[in-house]
Order: structure tokens, then C-alpha cells, then sequence
């Protein structure tokens, strides 16, 4: 499959490795930084999650991993992305093509919209195939709605998005993503557009199939228990830069970014002290393109220091994990 | 749906008739009658003679009376004669219908034809060299006036480099021409009034189509066709094209009274044999029953376009059911 000139080594056993990635947007002549030099590995079969705050750069990281962020619209400038040994930067769009929804596979989050409303489902399926494979089969589309629990196939095939509900349509979302047997999954904020009750029928129908099938999962959230349950590691993502990264239990349980600490203290806790008031992280995101110096979170840091204001951190290990913080990376501070 | 069908036809009856009742007031409201042009024209009519006829043919009564009249032969599907020759409306439309509706469905197919594509190519490409030019392209078209254009092309075509015949729908000789001959001679006639109602035309519909494919493309399931791995010919036709084109199906219900309404102008400056010149010419001498069939017939096949529109738009956008 790789032909000339995009062949690329991968970090030993990464099924896909981000390094530096930086990606812009243009709206009205200005030029908005999305995300901001992130580097990111997910090994084969691994589930790595993406959490942050609305508008922080993870969709644009998803969009940006398949190439799908228009030119019109935006670009990617700098970094690398390496997907099983090939140069997606360096892809032709016929060998992308090739990757899309055969390889790397996505689910969005809102699954209404991002269904086509005036064609059946069932054929909104079997176009993948009918693309990677070059024929129609409707029984393995029947089969794979009834992999991913959709009641009475036969009648869903036929139907249009409008007349699913919102869970059967993430179904069908799911049964579009998985047909082609995809070595990675991007699921980007999968369940927050549906209702809480159908929320963990959907992430255990997701994760039963990445069991059975093998595939990697890029589980990308602003959901902090979402992320807790279901990966092995995670990022965390602040004004288009992974702040923290490493284990997610090692993480989560021993936050060291002022940062994540602040996502984990504004979470309920169901055991324990009752009735206590949640604390939040007082101020809001920076806008990108009035972003602070230093380090971004400056602003609303509790614990930040002189230092924060002016020279930018960069990720460095920290209680066996990434982060990019003066304060937790300690000596720095005081010097 | 049977339901909804039989309720928007019944809802045609009072549409029309609201039509024929303000096109008889309007026609009542112009200066002049029938009888004033053959009046004017002979001498041998005398003021005595005209009194008499206005009181034979009625004319003499108020104009609710006339339409009253005129409404009950209506109802026997009696459109009248016309005052002109005497001929019954039926006839004179009759003969003339066909003639607009070949230069009419040949103008709109010819639009459809040449707009659609040059709105999805610009919308792919918007801001490129392809999309700026046709914006321009599109504007001269639109502020073209037909009838100048319509002098232009006769002077430049048909008069200077005598390519193309300037009026009528056929030749002298046409009935003695064999069938390929007849066939040659209709189209060369053709060209001009299309080409002149299709490069007005255009401009609206290829805009339209444009911004429709536009606010399509920018739709979370285009980024999903991509994110399938389609090719991009797929996601444009087949994903965008189909779903930018309902709004447009309105749009023709629109088109088609249009080119009507259009084809009065063009019809009468190249001497075309169809209902806009003959309108034309019934207005101007006045001649009420040959105006009113015109009337009514031009917006029955109207209020029909309109609900076909309608309901090729349920029928393109499953969204749409009606009741």
C-alpha cells in the first residue's frame, strides 16, 4: 500500500505516532492556532484518550490525524503523522482515501447530523464497502447491525436518520466505522450528544467491539469518568497543548498539572462529603487568538508562579509521567 | 398524501379565481375597448354603429356584470370569441401553446443544464479563478435586458453574418420540406429566442444552486462520506448534490412562470408563433376573451408547477411527508 516517497518510521511498536503537530485555522484573514506542537503515540490494540475543554483542539487533532480539515478552512502547518509506517502528511489523497474508513475510522459526535438525511441507512453502510472493496453486500451490512445490537435489521437497512433515535443512529455510526475491520478508531465525544441512559450502552457496545475486533481507540471526551473507565492512557489537552500525559489511573489519581487537578476537583463525588459546593477553575479558556504568554493556564493557575508569565514550559517527566508545568517540574521554580 | 393532494387542489379554485378577477378589473381599469381599434381603422363605422354593437356584445354594462357573464360561459369551459376575427379563444390558444412550450421546456432544459453544474463547480471551487469568473459571467446575464440582447444577437447573427433567421419558428417553404429538412428549419430558428431566454435565465439558478451547495458542503455528513474514504466525485454528487438540489426543486416551480411571463418579450421581437405574442397582441387591441383565456390558462399551468414542486420536494427529501 505505501508507495513512493511515504514510507516512515514509527516509534518501535506504534500503530500511530503524532509528533509536533501544529494546525491552524483561517477566518477572516486571521490566522487561529487549533492545536499547538502535540505529540501523541497509540499502540496497536491500546485505547488512548483525549480530554479538555470545549474548544481546546481535540476534534481539530481527530480531523487533522485523517486529513479532513479543508483547505478552505485550514491547515495543518508543521509536525509529522505517522500511521503503520507511512507519512500521512506526505499522502497523496488517493492513498488517504485508501486509509479513510478502511484503516483509520471515525465516529462523531452528533450522529444525526452527521448522517446523510436523504439516503437509507443501510446504504450509507454499504458505501464503505462498496468503496474499499469495489461490490455491494447487503448481508454483511445486515450482519454488522446486528453486531452492534441494532433491532430488526432488515427494517433499519431501509430506514432513513430521521427515523432512528439518536442511539440506534450512533449504532449505525458504529456499524459504518467497524464494517471495514479499521486498526484504529477515532471516537470523538461518541456519546455526549445522547441521552445519559443510552451514554453506556453505546461506550460498552464500543468497547466490546474493539475487544473482539482488536482495534486501537482514540476515545476523545471532555468526559473525565468517561475517560477514567475506559483508557490506558490519556492527554490531557489545554488551549491546543497536551498539558499532561502518561497511565490514565497514574494520572487521574496523582494529577500533577494544576490543570487537570482542577477538571478532576469540579467532578461530584457520589461517596463521602455531601452537599459540598464543587469547586471550578475560575476564568475561562483563552481565546486563541489572544493567547496568554508564558503558559497558558497562567491566568486562572492557582499555584503559578513569575516564571509562568513569561517563558512557555514544555512536557517533561514528572512522577513517571509528561507535564508541562514549572511548578510541578519543581527545581525550576525557586531558581 | 391523497388527502393533501385533493386539499391543494381545492385550494387551486379560489386561487384562480382570485387571479381572473383582478386581471378582469386591471383589463377593465385600461383605457379603450375592444371595438375602439376597428372603430379607428374604418371609416364606414359610424358612432351610431359602434353604439349598437357596444350594447350587442354587452359592453355597455358594468364590469362585474361582463365578468359575471364571462365567468358562467367559464364554467361550460366556454372561453368566448375573440373580438379581432371571431375565432374561438380555444382555438387561437391552441394553436399557439405548443410553439411557447418547445421554446419554454427548451430554454429550462438548456438553464438546468448548463446552471446546475456551473453552481456545484464554482461552490467546489469557491474563490478560485473558475468561481470569480462566472460570478461576473453571471451578473452581466442577469442585468442583461432579454430584448437588447435579443437586437444585438439579430443584428450580429442574422443580419451582418446571416447564420441564424431573426423571426418565426420556420421558413417559407417549410410544409414542402421533408422531415430532416423540417426538423434543421425549426432548430436553426430556435437558437436565438432560447439561447436569449436561457443566458437571462441562468444567472439565477446557477447562484442559487452555488450558495445551496455552499451551505451543503460545509454539513457534518460530508465530512463523514470523506471520512468513509469516498472519492471526492461521491461525496460531491451523491452526498451534496442531492441534498443541495431540494431546495432548487422549489425554485423551478418559480422558473416556470417565469419563462412565461419572459417569453412575452422574446416571443414579440422575434415574431415567435406562441401565447406570449399572442397576449401581446390581445392586450394592445384590447381583446378581453382572447386576454382572459391567456389568463387563466398561463396561471393553471403556473398554480400546476408550482404544485408539482411541491410535491417532487416530498418526494426528493424523505424528511417531508405531507399530510
Amino acid at each position: 500500500m505505501a508507495t513512493k516517497g511515504n514510507k516512515a518510521a514509527t516509534s518501535l511498536g506504534a500503530l500511530l505516532e503524532i509528533r509536533g503537530l501544529s494546525v491552524e485555522y483561517r477566518r477572516h484573514r486571521q490566522v487561529i492556532p487549533a492545536v499547538r506542537r502535540v505529540s501523541l503515540t497509540i499502540r496497536p490494540g491500546e485505547t488512548v484518550g483525549v480530554v479538555g475543554e470545549s474548544g481546546c483542539g481535540k476534534s481539530t487533532l481527530a480531523l487533522a490525524v485523517l486529513r479532513l480539515i479543508q483547505e478552505t478552512e485550514g491547515r495543518i502547518r508543521e509536525g509529522e503523522i505517522v500511521f503503520a509506517g507511512r507519512s500521512l502528511l506526505t499522502s497523496s489523497e488517493e492513498e488517504l482515501r485508501q486509509i479513510r474508513g478502511k484503516e483509520i475510522s471515525i465516529i462523531f459526535q452528533d450522529p444525526f447530523s452527521s448522517l446523510n438525511p436523504v439516503l437509507p441507512v443501510g446504504d450509507q453502510v454499504e458505501e464503505v464497502l462498496l468503496e474499499h472493496t469495489g461490490q455491494r453486500n447487503p448481508h454483511r451490512v445486515l450482519e454488522i447491525f446486528a453486531k452492534v445490537q441494532l433491532p430488526d435489521p432488515q427494517r433499519i437497512y431501509h430506514a432513513y436518520p430521521h427515523q432512528l433515535s439518536g442511539g440506534q443512529r450512533q449504532r449505525v455510526m458504529i456499524a459504518m466505522a467497524i464494517i471495514t475491520g479499521p486498526q484504529l478508531l477515532i471516537a470523538d465525544e461518541p456519546t455526549t450528544a445522547l441521552d445519559v441512559t443510552i451514554q453506556r450502552e453505546i461506550l460498552e457496545l464500543l468497547f466490546g467491539l474493539q475487544r473482539e475486533l482488536k482495534m486501537a481507540i482514540l476515545l476523545i471526551s471532555h468526559h473525565v469518568g468517561i475517560i477514567a473507565q475506559y483508557t490506558q492512557r490519556v492527554a490531557v489537552m489545554y488551549a491546543g497543548e497536551i498539558v499532561e500525559e502518561g497511565e490514565t489511573d497514574r494520572v487521574l489519581q496523582n494529577p500533577q498539572h494544576p490543570y487537570t487537578r482542577g477538571l478532576l476537583d469540579s467532578l461530584p463525588r457520589l461517596r463521602g462529603e455531601h452537599l459540598r459546593r464543587l469547586p471550578m477553575i475560575p476564568g475561562q479558556p483563552p481565546e486563541p487568538l489572544h493567547l496568554p504568554t508564558g503558559c497558558p493556564f497562567h491566568p486562572r493557575c492557582p499555584v503559578a508562579v513569575a516564571r509562568c508569565q513569561t517563558d512557555p514550559p514544555y512536557l517533561a517527566e514528572v512522577q513517571g509521567r509528561q507535564v508541562s508545568c514549572w511548578v510541578a517540574q519543581g527545581g525550576e521554580v525557586r531558581s | 398524501m391523497t388527502t393533501y393532494l385533493l386539499r391543494r387542489l381545492l385550494y387551486l379554485i379560489p386561487t384562480l379565481w382570485g387571479i381572473t378577477v383582478l386581471s378582469w378589473g386591471l383589463m377593465q381599469l385600461a383605457p379603450g375597448g375592444p371595438l375602439d381599434q376597428m372603430v379607428a381603422l374604418n371609416v364606414k363605422v359610424s358612432p351610431e354603429v359602434k353604439v349598437r354593437l357596444t350594447r350587442e356584445l354587452g359592453l355597455d354594462q358594468p364590469w362585474y356584470v361582463q365578468y359575471g357573464r364571462w365567468l358562467k360561459r367559464l364554467s361550460r369551459l366556454d372561453f368566448g370569441q375573440s373580438f379581432k376575427d371571431g375565432q374561438p379563444v380555444l382555438r387561437k390558444i391552441a394553436t399557439r401553446l405548443p410553439a411557447t412550450l418547445l421554446l419554454n421546456s427548451l430554454a429550462i432544459g438548456v438553464i438546468l443544464l448548463v446552471a446546475v453544474p456551473l453552481g456545484v463547480y464554482a461552490a467546489v471551487r469557491q474563490g478560485g479563478w473558475f468561481d470569480r469568473l462566472t460570478t461576473i459571467w453571471v451578473f452581466i446575464g442577469y442585468s442583461t435586458p432579454a430584448f437588447w440582447l435579443a437586437l444585438l444577437l439579430m443584428i450580429l447573427l442574422g443580419l451582418k453574418l446571416g447564420w441564424l433567421p431573426i423571426s418565426r419558428l420556420t421558413s417559407l417553404g417549410f410544409p414542402g420540406f421533408p422531415w430532416w429538412g423540417k426538423a434543421w428549419d425549426l432548430l436553426r430558428h430556435l437558437v436565438l429566442p432560447v439561447f436569449v431566454l436561457a443566458f437571462t435565465g441562468l444567472a439565477g439558478l446557477s447562484r442559487y444552486t452555488r450558495a445551496s451547495m455552499l451551505e451543503v458542503i460545509r454539513q457534518d455528513y460530508i465530512r463523514t462520506a470523506r471520512a468513509k474514504g469516498l472519492r471526492e466525485s461521491r461525496v460531491i454528487i451523491r452526498h451534496a448534490l442531492r441534498n443541495a438540489l431540494i431546495p432548487i426543486l422549489t425554485l423551478l416551480g418559480f422558473i416556470v412562470p417565469d419563462l412565461i411571463g419572459g417569453s412575452v418579450i422574446v416571443e414579440t421581437i422575434f415574431a415567435y408563433p406562441g401565447m406570449g405574442r399572442l397576449s401581446y397582441e390581445a392586450i394592445m387591441t384590447r381583446d378581453y376573451f382572447v386576454v382572459m383565456g391567456v389568463v387563466v390558462i398561463s396561471a393553471f399551468l403556473t398554480v400546476l408547477g408550482n404544485l408539482l414542486a411541491d410535491l417532487s420536494y416530498a418526494y426528493a427529501d424523505p424528511r417531508i411527508r405531507y399530510r
